[in-house]
């Protein structure tokens, strides 16, 4: 492979970043083709050298990913940073996504809770319909209510820490199993 | 090496030999490659990360004779966070030759 191939086949695999982001990127290759050519080294030595452009490209979109959801964390973008990192190498799935998937998970079924619980008035009504049981009840449903309002308060304060103690994780994870030396 | 090794140490480097010039990519890849051997293409993603978080500030310098660079300069973030780095690498590796020198002699 040479300089050409090499630079257009990373520029292919970056297709997904913003192509602000990707020129920047690009540069710094062309420059290093630049500079060891200049200190007259093979080409396809300083090919060899780089690693090959897909393993290079993978690392570089997840660290971008990773910025991104660091940058303004969402649950879409850690979702694509997390997945990114896994990406990287097949040692990485295991490791980087079942802790998220776990972690997901429990999050999701406490909000499922919260919702359950704020609409246990309009459950109940279908399951009696109007009746004096309704009536009766009427303290046991402002309980329920008040029970579940309050959980999706505290989880949506949780979710910024949940968030960050992902993004964390992420870090250590490209950190450590990341980059392609 | 060991990759983990590596791993762990390349940030390290970036920072220190930045610390008293800058430097522009392929002298920072041409300096540590003379030291132990690398995919020469991490150094990019690495470089461009510490520039992100602020660590690095850069400029291009045309050369008469070479190729055009970017050098990067570290900011007073990135001289925290090199004195960071190397305080607790000193720690670290002071007891890891301690551990060695005593385990070598019997102790």
């Amino acid at each position: 492979m040479n300089k050409q191939k090499y630079i257009s086949e990373l520029s292919s695999y970056l297709k997904c970043l913003p192509p602000s982001e990707r020129e920047v990127v690009l540069g710094d290759y062309e420059e290093h083709f630049a500079n060891a050519l200049y200190c007259s080294r093979d080409e396809e030595e300083i090919v060899r050298s780089l690693g090959t452009p897909k393993l290079v490209a993978k690392e570089i979109i997840a660290q971008y990913r990773l910025q991104e959801a660091t940058h303004s964390p969402t649950l879409n973008r850690i979702t694509k940073a997390t997945l990114a990192i896994a990406g990287i190498g097949i040692f990485n799935i295991v490791p980087v996504l079942i802790p998220f998937a776990i972690s997901l998970l429990v999050v999701v079924s406490m909000y499922v809770i919260a919702g359950l619980l704020l609409a246990s008035p309009l459950i109940m009504l279908i399951q009696n319909g109007v009746s004096w049981n309704l009536l009766f009840d009427f303290f046991w449903i402002l309980g329920l209510v008040g029970v579940g309002l309050l959980l999706v308060i505290g989880l949506n304060k949780m979710i910024t820490w949940y968030y960050n103690q992902v993004l964390r994780y992420l870090r250590y994870s490209i950190r450590k199993w990341g980059r392609n030396i | 090496m060991n990759v983990q090794f590596k791993k762990g140490v390349l940030e390290l480097c970036v920072l220190v030999l930045t610390a008293k010039q800058d430097r522009y990519g392929y002298e920072l890849v041409d300096v540590i490659s003379r030291k132990f051997e690398i995919s020469e293409g991490t150094i990019y993603p690495l470089l461009r990360r510490l520039t992100v978080d602020g660590l690095f500030s850069t400029y291009y310098i045309q050369s008469n004779v070479g190729p055009p660079r970017k050098y990067y300069k570290l900011t007073d973030k990135g001289k925290e966070s090199l004195q960071q780095l190397l305080g607790e690498w000193t720690l670290f590796s002071e007891g890891v030759q301690e551990i060695i020198e005593g385990g070598l002699r019997g102790e």
